[in-house]
């Protein structure tokens, strides 16, 4: 703790000089990744940062903020229909899809968290959930626009700025696309959370009642809060639609909302760097676990229980405890 | 304490060791794999020839439609024990994945069975979304995926690819034929019922347009949620009212199973005859409908009684293997499977020969237990037979009895003929 505090008060160009250069290290080895690994260990990695946003996006309401959201995969599949919708309809440029979807789970967002932060705890929990399952039934009976069951196909975008045109035609340019993404969004969140408007959140977190007797209006932080998670989902989500260059109702499905709350809570909430272990962890047990057994779902429920009962605070809780004791003599 | 919650998130230590550990871990499990391919790759002899064939097979083994990935894969297991599971002169090898019913995990199941295990082809799909979740991936790769099952209609249709095979059918065979017969020997005042999802509403509309061209009139058009119908009384109760000559459904596994006891529990059976497409009593329901399915007559591809040498081999077969009777989703695997042994004859087990292998399956015919298979060359869908089958009493056991053969047909490739109605 002492040792953080003064190297805070480190001169600048240092710091920036030491954090710049260790913070490239893993996102240099992700760059380099695609020249070793096989293209499935690709694609794998790529579903692996799409759905750490998505998981770096829950933990802001989960960790950052206690909302409990059960729903958060209503912006997951909001934004991939979006981007499904918009390469259609409006056009297939990327610097056109994006603010699209952004925008347009941004507003949904604001609806949805106007109405569902008026209540908090387990009301809030099944309204979020609420809030996905109409979704999740509008896109399986409104079948002349989302296809129904079938889902529906998205194109690969291209990235067009006047005459230059760069097409986004094989994997590997999703690859550096899903990780600049990945890398903005952790950017992104981790100022925001370090942020006063991050204090804020964590305030309300700890204890709503004093902070709204600070005179901070709690509510509109939290949806403050809400529509910026939101959108990080919807970026994955879009990033997720035009890597399987296809969508379907599954997206919306409960089942992805409880495994982005696995993702966060196995990491380690309140972290951000937590839940991308998490969603790593899931995401290989889902997709390399089931190839092995059957009986992958008891393997990720067994894991589950086991860091709800002795990892309480997920992975990083672990590394933590883990530096602590090493450091402990020391001190 | 407060301090040390604030910077929980940005210490540039932690980040470190926890990204790097990330890292480190897929880094290894690249590693692991970069170490495995080229072990593959030196274990490959020069002579091509006598490697195994890998042969992706992609079915469900959990979940709601586990019976018929068996059923499916047990079906092709049969038709490769019966080349000495030998195709082209190289020895079959299969690879199964679980194709789950979430499209985005099975699409993820393909990448891998196409780039890590490097399968000459996948087979098997028993789910329409999961088809079309995999369809962009196969045509623009151009990558070989036959389909066992996924009946979607948009699959011989605007989504069609030459890449892709269909061994099965689309949804608008056997229920467009039927329209026109049950017009004529049923009655002419019809309720449809069917889930609510793709599939039930392509059926649906298949029969419908038929059935009205033939002059008979759709009273009502009932969607139940899918996947489980909940609790059926509301949609008796609706069907009692609706007061229809017949009513006309497709329900399939589970649902079928819910649906069709309900029918004769609430007493409709005796005063509103029950028909439908084949799978709302397929042979995989029918032990447990037992009574309740008598009489009940449905249009399909194929019949458990077919009198035809295939079949009753094929029928042995499977008894041999499973002690069960085979079921329409068993035949489509044996299909599948025999398409792809004539196909991998025709290239001599040379998969890279891919304009030759395409040109092949496509024109491959054979002596089919559901009759002559030949598909369209329009389409890469099935001609198939129409059978129109009763439910009668043999013994102890129930089956499906022929009473009826229909113009054989294949999807008709787009949807001009063929208006969404309900």
């Amino acid at each position: 703790m002492t040792t953080e505090h003064a190297s805070s008060l480190r001169p600048a160009a240092v710091l920036a000089a030491q954090r710049g250069w260790w913070r490239l290290l893993p996102l240099v080895a992700l760059a380099l990744l695609p020249l070793v690994a096989p293209p499935f260990w690709r694609s794998l990695t790529l579903e692996v940062l799409a759905l750490a946003i998505f998981a770096m996006s829950l933990d802001v309401l989960i960790g950052y903020t206690g909302l409990v959201s059960f729903g958060h995969a209503a912006f997951l599949g909001f934004g991939a229909y979006a981007a499904a919708f918009t390469t259609e309809r409006v056009s297939e440029n990327l610097l056109v899809v994006l603010p699209i979807c952004l925008a347009s789970v941004a507003l949904y967002a604001v609806v949805v968290g106007f109405l569902a932060l008026r209540t908090s705890g387990i009301s809030f929990l099944m309204l979020t959930l609420a809030f996905s399952q109409m979704l999740f039934g509008l896109a399986i009976r409104w079948s002349r626009v989302t296809g129904g069951s079938d889902g529906l196909s998205v194109a690969r975008p291209h990235i067009g700025l006047g005459a230059w045109q760069v097409p986004l035609g094989p994997d590997l340019d999703l690859y550096y696309l899903v990780l600049a993404a990945f890398a903005a969004s952790w950017w992104l969140l981790s100022r925001l959370v370090a942020s006063p408007f991050g204090h804020t959140l964590r305030g309300i977190k700890e204890n709503a009642q004093r902070m709204q007797a600070l005179g901070y209006r709690t509510r509109r932080f939290e949806l403050a809060a809400f529509v910026v998670a939101a959108v990080f989902a919807g970026l994955a989500g879009m990033l997720l639609a035009m890597h399987n260059r296809y969508v379907s109702p599954d997206t919306f499905a409960w089942t992805t909302s409880g495994q982005g709350i696995i993702m966060v809570i196995v990491g380690g909430a309140g972290t951000l760097v937590g839940p991308i272990l998490g969603a790593l962890l899931v995401h290989l047990l889902e997709s390399v676990g089931s190839s092995a057994t059957e009986s992958w779902r008891l393997i990720m429920g067994v894991v589950f229980v086991l860091f709800v009962l002795f990892a309480p605070k997920g992975i990083i809780g672990i590394l933590r405890r883990l530096r602590r004791s090493k450091e402990s003599p020391r001190a | 304490m407060t301090n040390d919650d604030y910077s929980s998130a940005l210490t540039r230590r932690r980040f470190l060791r926890a990204v790097l550990a990330g890292s480190a871990l897929v880094g290894a499990g690249a590693l692991l794999n970069s170490c495995g391919a080229p072990s593959a790759g030196t274990s490959a002899p020069a002579t091509a020839n006598t490697t195994p064939l890998k042969i992706g097979l992609l079915v469900p083994s959990s979940d709601i439609y586990a019976v018929l990935g068996a059923s499916i894969t047990q079906g092709m297991q049969i038709a490769f024990a019966q080349v000495g599971n030998e195709a082209g002169g190289r020895p079959i090898e299969i690879i199964s994945e679980d194709e789950g019913t979430k499209p985005d995990l099975a699409l993820q199941k393909a990448r891998k069975l196409v780039e890590q295990d490097q399968v000459a082809l996948v087979a098997g799909v028993v789910s329409s979304g999961v088809a079309n979740a995999l369809r962009d991936y196969f045509h623009d790769g151009q990558k070989l995926l036959v389909l066992a099952n996924a009946g979607a209609n948009a699959l011989a249709r605007k989504a069609k690819s030459p890449y892709i095979f269909r061994a099965s059918f689309s949804n608008w065979q056997s229920n467009w034929q039927m329209g026109t017969w049950a017009a004529a020997n049923i009655g002419k005042r019809a309720m449809l019922s069917a889930p609510d999802y793709a599939a039930g509403k392509e059926m649906l509309s298949a029969f419908r347009n038929s059935f009205e061209a033939a002059g008979g009139e759709v009273v009502q058009v009932q969607l139940t949620p899918f996947p489980n119908i909940g609790d059926p009384a509301p949609f008796m109760a609706q069907i009692r009212d609706a007061a229809a000559d017949f009513v006309y459904a497709f329900y399939s596994g589970a649902a079928s199973v819910a649906f069709v006891k309900a029918y004769s529990d609430f007493g409709l059976a005796q005063t509103v005859p029950l028909a439908g497409v084949g799978f709302l009593v397929e042979q995989d329901v029918l032990p447990q409908l037992a009574s309740a399915a008598l009489n009940i007559r449905s249009a399909l591809h194929w019949a458990a009684p077919l009198d035809n040498p295939e079949n009753k081999a094929f029928t042995t077969a499977y008894q041999k293997l499973t002690n069960q009777q085979p079921n329409v989703f068993a035949v489509q695997g044996y299909d599948a499977a025999r398409l792809i042994i004539e196909g991998v004859n025709a290239v001599q087990g040379d998969v890279s020969q891919q304009d030759i292998l395409l040109k092949a399956l496509g024109a491959a015919t054979f002596a089919s237990p559901r009759g002559p298979f030949k598909l369209d060359p329009n389409t890469n869908n099935p001609i198939n037979p129409c059978y129109v089958r009763e439910v009668r009493q043999a013994g102890s056991a129930y089956t499906n009895v022929v009473i009826a053969m229909l113009e054989a047909a294949g999807d008709p490739g787009d949807d001009s003929k063929d208006t969404p109605v309900a």
